[in-house]
């Protein structure tokens, strides 16, 4: 009994079995057909204003998986994704699914556009849409103060109380260029659902807004009412004087709406069951742009704002030829883009390159601007570099302020291998195209002298270029005389025993003078024996009168004979009888010696005077 | 010795004082110089050239007043005339990097043909009154080395002390030295011009001849021979003729 009740269960569990399998095949069966998926687009207006956005969806049919179309970018015309669904329907038991995928548009120029078709890869399919037509004109109404929905549906609803865009700059009126703080805040009431936001946009040419950065939460408390802000906040810079409205901003926002059939939005945005994408406007502002003064500095070039400006050199002790490196810290708060670099005052003794932008740093108001320039020193010695200077119009004092940095110091040593066209021709090879003209003209008069007074042109010029010349031929002679007046020739010996006995004669006329009578005999004596012994080749040793019968014999003239006995004989008589040597005494003894030995000029006409002339002169007689 | 060092230095000051005076001593000069740099500075460079002349009129010159000339003329767009100053300064500061610069960068934006034959490279090798005076060094370093061996001032043989070696040496090197003073010298006793305008230069020195060839306004020549309104030229590639004497400014 019990395994008949076992088998008739057995039974009916593998007829369910079986119903539910055959089930599933005819269900594959009837789905079979929509398989051959197709793919539209379709816009939720083909008509829209500039600024405003319309919603574009395409749908895959009978398709699963299809990757999320990147849809190309269509010049005008803004695109985000807005998200993606899936729809599955069964009518009169006929299943159909469909996958679809969101996007806002927003135009941002009046037009006709034409839209797709758009290719979309699902599986190993690719599927084609259809073609939609957008037709976008200007929007001509009043900018209004309030935000408000642009969502056709909602547009007439009251949602500035739950969910707005606010932007306000930090001054009304500013100058051109001047970087201001703007603040863009959303509000979002608290309890209403946001899910998922595009950041703001404007389209305005009159001003540049820095891009936008992570957005900061907090809560703010309005009319009783807590909001969470989103703050966007960044900075704004005009770009043209004048009167300019700036806003409003659009941004787009998911908001999740709990029942599309209630007329209260508020009972919308408390539910939780539906998105609806919603596009918001801010309010706009009134700025007014005051144009720069005039008396602008030469070094001004736009920068707008409060700087400090610091210069360093690297290396400071180069060779010749050899770059260096100078680095510029521009530091401060304000708007540079359009603004040039700090300039470099005064001449230089460098070759000098373009300066360069290198980066930027940001630390909380504060940027940090830095240049580099290279210089290559072209001249030896210490040098320095001249300073940089950068002018800005400051906002708040209303004036322009010039900024100099302090002359940089760097030793700059010789270099042997340097060639200064090695430095210009480098300059003009480089691949940098480089700017090419006159080096300025030089403040310094220089060494100025008269004209064409060259010193080839001056007599002393010459004189100097031959006085080495002069001075080899005097040597030569020089050395020439004294070769000849060390020979032992009857002329040699004559030079040196009158130049000798000349200088004794000087000192007995001291002697004279300083009456030392006693001493002059006997001085004399010595002299006058040594100028025969040297002339005549004589011996001095135990010379008398007696000399006179030798030098008869070497043909000396009478009267130097005469002179030199007499002397002799004078000389006895002081030396040997003991009388007392006075002035006249000592004098005449001298004046006899004196004679002997300057007597020789007077013997020119003798035999011997024709013996004592050196080599290779002739006697005229 | 000390009194002679001191009397030799005095009579070389008042040597060379009639030639080189000192800008510092001039302030009149110096304040006309000024004055041409603030014109300059305006970009008046008619005024500036004007005021740089009236220092040339007072029979003074510097290269640095050259060397601004040229750069006045050539910014109130006379190339040629700038050309004829920079080759002026050239003679008085051949070595000045801005100067050689500027003449580079002129003759090249005049598209100028400054080729030249290797003897004028050799004698603007150094300037002429350079090489005078490192002659006088040289001949002065001889005459001493002379000196020293005729009156055997070294106790060492003369070939032992390397005499002979260093009186070869200098001896080969005044001759070398020499050798270029005079191609030097030749050059500077060719006058030279440049062409202050473009010009014509003529077989015969008159307009009704055939014509020759054109000279390039800043083209640097060398003056051969000169008769009436008419100079004979020859060009860097040899070529000479006539040409009027109206175009051409001598350097």
């Amino acid at each position: 009994m019990k395994e008949g009740a076992s088998t008739l269960q057995l039974q009916t569990l593998q007829k369910i079995f079986y119903q539910i399998s055959l089930s599933f095949v005819l269900t594959l069966l009837v789905m079979l057909p929509s398989l051959a998926a197709t793919a539209t687009a379709t816009l939720n207006s083909n008509e829209a204003v500039a600024g405003e956005s319309v919603e574009l969806t395409i749908s895959l049919n009978g398709a699963r998986f299809g990757t999320h179309p990147q849809l190309p970018k269509i010049k005008g015309i803004e695109i985000e994704s807005a998200g993606r669904s899936t729809q599955i329907q069964i009518i009169n038991g006929k299943m159909s699914s469909a996958e679809i995928y969101s996007y806002a548009l927003t135009p941002v120029q009046a037009g006709q556009y034409q839209l797709g078709p758009f290719r979309i890869r699902s599986g190993n399919q690719t599927l084609t849409t259809n073609v939609v037509n957008l037709s976008v004109t200007n929007n001509n109404s009043n900018n209004s103060n309030n935000s408000q929905t642009t969502n056709p549906d909602i547009s007439e609803r009251d949602t500035e109380k739950y969910l707005f865009l606010k932007i306000k700059p930090s001054r009304n009126t500013l100058y051109l260029g001047e970087k201001i703080p703007l603040t863009i805040k959303l509000y979002v009431r608290k309890g209403v659902g946001v899910d998922g936001y595009s950041n703001p946009t404007i389209n305005q040419s009159a001003v540049t807004i820095e891009p936008l950065a992570e957005p900061s939460e907090t809560e703010e408390i309005i009319d009783g009412a807590l909001y969470q802000v989103l703050d966007f906040s960044t900075t704004l810079s005009p770009v043209q004087v004048g009167q300019v409205n700036l806003g409003p901003f659009i941004m787009k926002c998911n908001v999740m709406v709990r029942d599309s059939d209630s007329d209260s939005l508020i009972d919308q945005f408390l539910g939780s069951s539906q998105k609806e994408l919603i596009s918001l406007k801010s309010n706009t502002v009134s700025l007014k742009i005051l144009p720069l003064p005039a008396g602008q500095p030469a070094s001004f070039s736009g920068a707008v704002g409060r700087f400090q400006l610091n210069a360093t050199v690297s290396p400071p002790e180069v060779l010749q030829g050899d770059p260096v490196t100078v680095k510029l810290t521009l530091s401060g708060s304000g708007n540079l883009q359009t603004a040039g670099a700090p300039i470099l005052t005064g001449e230089t003794d460098f070759k000098t390159y373009p300066i360069q932008r290198k980066k930027t740093t940001q630390q909380g108001d504060e940027q940090q601007f830095y240049f580099e320039q290279i210089l290559i020193p072209l001249k030896s010695g210490q040098k320095n570099i001249p300073s940089y200077r950068f002018s800005y119009f400051d906002p708040e004092l209303n004036k322009y302020q010039e900024l100099n940095t302090p002359i940089l110091p760097i030793t700059v040593k010789a270099n042997p291998n340097f060639r200064i066209d090695s430095v210009l021709e480098n300059s003009n090879s480089n691949s940098e195209k480089l700017g090419n003209d006159l080096v300025y003209i030089k403040d310094q008069l220089g060494t100025l002298k008269l004209k064409n007074s060259h010193l080839y042109q001056q007599p002393w010029f010459w004189f100097m270029q031959l006085l080495p010349f002069f001075a080899m031929l005097a040597a030569f002679g020089y050395r020439h005389y004294q070769k000849i007046l060390a020979a032992d020739t009857p002329w040699s010996r004559a030079q040196r025993a009158n130049t000798q006995a000349e200088k004794e004669l000087v000192k007995l006329q001291t002697m004279l003078k300083n009456q030392e009578y006693q001493k002059i005999p006997e001085a004399t004596q010595q002299v006058v024996r040594k100028y025969l012994g040297e002339k005549y080749k004589l011996t001095t040793a135990g010379m008398t009168s007696e000399v006179t019968k030798e030098l008869t014999k070497l043909a000396v003239p009478a009267k130097k004979l005469q002179l030199v006995k007499d002397f002799f004989e004078s000389y006895n008589l002081l030396s040997f009888t003991g009388i007392a040597i006075d002035q006249s005494a000592a004098e005449k003894l001298l004046n006899l010696a004196t004679e002997i030995i300057i007597e020789k000029k007077s013997t020119v006409a003798t035999p011997l005077a024709q013996e004592t002339l050196p080599p290779g002169k002739e006697q005229i007689s | 010795m000390k009194k002679s060092l001191w009397q030799f230095s005095l009579l070389l000051i008042m040597l060379f004082a009639p030639t080189i005076v000192s800008a510092a001593t001039n302030p009149e000069l110096n304040k006309l110089f000024q004055a041409a740099n603030a014109a300059y500075q305006k970009e008046s460079y008619l005024t500036a050239i004007s005021s740089y002349e009236q220092i040339l009129k007072q029979n003074y010159e510097s290269g640095n007043l050259y060397y601004n000339l040229g750069n006045s003329y050539y910014k109130s767009g006379q190339f040629g005339m700038a050309i004829l100053y920079y080759e002026k300064a050239h003679q008085l500061i051949p070595y000045d990097a801005d100067l050689q610069a500027n003449l580079k960068y002129v003759t090249k934006k005049l598209s100028l043909n400054h080729s030249q034959d290797w003897l004028t490279i050799l004698g603007e090798l150094v300037p002429l009154e350079t090489l005078f005076l490192i002659l006088i060094g040289i001949s002065s370093l001889i005459a001493g080395l002379v000196i020293f061996k005729l009156f055997g001032l070294t106790k060492k043989p003369a070939w032992q002390s390397g005499l002979h070696g260093t009186l070869l040496g200098t001896g080969i090197i005044w001759f070398a030295l020499m050798v270029l003073t005079s191609i030097s010298w030749q050059q500077q006793l060719r006058p030279q011009a440049v062409a202050i305008k473009a010009g014509e230069v003529y077989f015969e020195p008159n307009s009704a001849s055939t014509l020759y060839f054109k000279i390039s306004e800043g083209a640097k020549v060398t003056v051969i021979n000169e008769k009436e309104n008419w100079l004979m030229l020859k060009r860097t590639d040899g070529k000479h003729g006539w040409a009027k004497k109206e175009s051409f400014k001598k350097i």
